[in-house]
């Protein structure tokens, strides 16, 4: 580490005064995936930063600030890039706000270039790019405690001679360097407008005739013979082994099978007790609201309104933060793409490139970060179709479905009801198979595009990094679905509260039925009937009653259409208005279960309890997925599509259920 | 089997399918429609560079430049490089 630090002390810049306060500058943090980018932004910024949208797009950037002396700067973070000629949207996002062209982001003043210093002939060709755009640029040469580590030799010099730039030596993992990094940044900053112009050689080669890519590469092949030893690309014979059974199907696919394992055990295994917390949390909040004011409409609206619909969203939290710190953790680790390169060869035949199993496998989250991770799949059909199946695939929001589903149909059998889970989560992979594979005969038609990746190397992950990531996504999830679950969850509290009854309801006989020479006769109606969504239940029976539904699993279906396992506490709430919950067995279950249709038989029947899961399966009961969906393919299109298919599947399905499962139950 | 080329015998290039995985050479051409060649290209897999086959199958991993690239082996299947032992 000595040879670093004398190198950083040879190149340190002499103390200057601090850039010009007057406005903010920008500075742009640019590199190839995997070169260690977000990792120099943690380190830059501390945890401070946040993603956000570039304006107008859906692609994610970093942003944060940064002092240097008493100067902030308004640090960017672009996407990971291979080149800035490519046509994906974060290309052109980047290469937007590199040409100041980015509406809502000043023009930038500096750029700092990040590359790999392990892997150079395979970086430079994007730093000669980038050198081309007329910004002032300082390279970060990450990971060089590496290059030292294995003794091979880069000239510092030569290098920054070659590329026309400051190099400065740094480890943005062991935040190494970090402060050479910033003189530079500084000085490049008030040398605004005096840095170095590109050097000859790549200008030149910009206007070759033959291929700009293949000269750049060559560019970069020359650079690197003139700064660096032979050896400095490292290349390891394990590295080439391990792949070689990471990638085949033989051993890979078990290996793939067992890291995902591991991965869904944690999160479910792990999220349980915080979840736990979150949910006894906000049942002490909803008690003491209730203690603290009296009971009544103001009551009702904190407690079924807005806690309710808080408590409903928090509790997804710690499994979508669990299941992206995994797939960060992965990611870096460099596994995540030889994974993509096991499931390439599955999902291809079903339509899919390998790329969208990232996605997929987010989607068992939640649907509207997975939505979001799909923008790493280039081939604008390819996305698209992943992400109109995402939906279909079982996200945390079923499961409280389908553990109420398990216990009505097994009670405490916990076998038999992990069973009632495992048909969930197939029959949601089934479906969007089959749906993959319709799209591309028809509306999306085309096939994936062939697999072509970059595998980066092996590397320890850093907990850091993924814990950042985590955090982001969690803050993401909150922000796009949390504002409109909430708000959904006040609106279905005033459709199921108003209008009230006129006299105050005596709850034990408010909905006594009566059975008078076989017609039913409600003798008062309930709260909840009486109220607009009760009224509409009832309106829209008949649509549901081939499926087993009556008005109250009709009033759960519709007070679920926006979020889908609102139907649980929906049910609930109905059930305890039946007025059977019994004070020896207060779990709610119990008093589904003994819920009864007009007849006087059991409302959730096997049949019924059957076609009530499949149709949560299946259907679209997600408005922050289809506002996701919207927002990704810009057309309402694809979000109405969505929707219209996946309630038609969701009723047929549970039609047939219903039906077939009334004929062998009886 | 490899498949024979009938211009094999005036032209020293051969397609990486055609290439035992270990065997390293040059990248001559990549005959492919622009999109997928681009995409190639992009990833560091340009005329002129050292390629090393790591292992062959239905995805072919490459060695080139410091980086590791996994391609489909239809798109091996129009890469043509020169092989070490035949530039010697």
């Amino acid at each position: 580490m000595n040879a670093l630090l004398n190198v950083i002390q040879e190149d340190g810049a002499p103390s200057s005064p601090a850039v010009s306060a007057k406005e903010r500058p920008c500075v742009l943090l640019a590199g190839l995936p995997n070169a260690g980018k977000t990792s120099l932004f943690n380190r830059l910024t501390g945890l401070r930063g946040h993603t956000a949208n570039f304006p107008g797009t859906t692609v994610e950037v970093r942003e944060g600030a940064l002092r240097i002396g008493s100067t902030e700067v308004y640090l960017l973070d672009l996407p990971g890039l291979y080149g800035l000629d490519g046509g994906s949207l974060e290309q052109e996002a980047a290469r937007a706000v590199i040409r100041g062209e980015a509406e809502g982001i000043p023009k930038p003043d500096a750029m700092i270039i990040v590359v790999d210093a392990t892997r150079l002939p395979h970086q430079l060709p994007l730093t000669g790019e980038l050198r081309a755009q007329g910004i002032p640029v300082v390279v970060a040469l990450n990971m060089y405690d590496e290059v030292e580590k294995r003794k091979v030799h880069i000239s510092l010099e030569r290098l920054s001679e070659e590329l026309g730039a400051h190099v400065v030596p740094i480890s943005a993992r062991e935040g190494i360097g970090i402060s050479a990094l910033l003189e530079q940044l500084e000085r490049l900053l008030l040398e605004r407008a005096t840095f170095k112009e590109v050097p000859p050689r790549l200008a030149a080669c910009s206007t070759c005739r033959g291929c700009v890519v293949t000269a750049r590469c060559h560019w970069a092949d020359e650079v690197v013979k003139n700064a660096a030893a032979e050896s400095s690309i490292l290349r390891s014979s394990v590295a080439d082994k391990v792949d070689e059974y990471c990638t085949s199907t033989l051993v890979g696919l078990p290996i793939f099978a067992g890291v995902m394992f591991l991965l869904f055990f944690s999160v479910f295994r792990l999220a349980a007790i915080p979840m736990d917390w979150i949910d006894s949390g906000f049942g002490e909040l909803i008690a003491l609201v209730q203690y603290l004011i009296p009971e009544g409409t103001v009551s009702s609206f904190l407690t079924d309104g807005v806690l309710a619909g808080l408590g409903g969203v928090v509790v997804f939290l710690p499994q979508i933060c669990i299941l992206f710190f995994g797939i960060k953790l992965l990611e870096d680790s460099g596994y995540l793409s030889r994974a993509v390169v096991v499931m390439d060869g599955i999902m291809r035949r079903f339509g899919l490139p390998g790329q969208a199993f990232v996605p997929m496998l987010a989607a068992h989250a939640c649907a509207v970060p997975a939505i979001m991770s799909s923008r790493l799949i280039e081939n604008p059909r390819d996305r698209l179709r992943t992400i109109l199946v995402i939906p279909l695939l079982t996200c945390s929001a079923r499961l409280p479905v389908y553990l109420m589903v398990a216990v009505l149909l097994f009670g405490d059998n916990a076998f038999a009801g992990s069973l009632v889970f495992v048909s969930g989560y197939a029959l949601g992979a089934v479906a969007a198979i089959c749906v993959s594979l319709v799209l591309q005969r028809s509306l999306v038609a085309g096939t994936p595009s062939r697999l072509a990746i970059e595998l980066p190397p092996y590397r320890m992950p850093s907990l850091r990094d993924a814990l950042q990531s985590a955090l982001d996504r969690g803050l993401m999830f909150l922000k796009e679905a949390g504002t409109i679950i909430l708000m959904i969850s006040v609106v279905l509290w005033a459709l199921s509260s108003f209008p009230q009854l006129p006299a105050p309801p005596a709850r034990a006989d408010s909905s006594q039925v009566v059975a008078v020479s076989g017609e039913v006769v409600p003798a008062q109606p309930s709260a909840l009937e009486y109220s607009i969504a009760g009224r509409v239940g009832k309106f829209i029976e008949p649509v549901f009653a081939p499926l087993g539904f009556d008005w109250r699993i009709s009033v759960g279906v519709l007070t679920s259409f926006a979020a889908r396992e609102v139907v649980v506490s929906a049910l609930a709430v109905m059930s305890g208005i039946e007025g059977e919950v019994s004070e020896d067995d207060p779990g709610f279950i119990n008093s589904l279960r003994r819920m009864r249709r007009p007849d006087g038989s059991l409302l959730f029947d096997i049949p019924t309890a059957l076609s009530l899961l499949v149709f949560f399966v299946l259907a679209m009961q997600c408005l922050p997925t289809q506002v996701m969906t919207y927002r990704e393919t810009r057309s309402l299109r694809w979000p109405l599509l969505q929707f219209g298919w996946m309630s038609f599947m969701a009723y047929g399905a549970a039609f047939v259920t219903y039906q077939l499962a009334s004929i062998f139950v009886g | 089997m490899p498949s024979v080329d009938p211009l094999s015998h005036c032209n020293r290039s051969a397609r990486l399918t055609d290439v035992q995985a270990g065997e390293e050479g040059v990248v001559e051409r990549l005959d492919l429609e622009a999109d997928e060649r681009f995409r190639l290209m992009r990833l560091g897999l340009v005329p002129g560079r050292r390629v090393n086959l790591v292992k062959r199958g239905s995805r072919f991993l490459l060695a080139t430049a410091g980086a590791r690239l996994a391609i489909d082996r239809a798109l091996a299947a129009h890469v043509y490089i020169i092989r070490s032992q035949d530039i010697a």
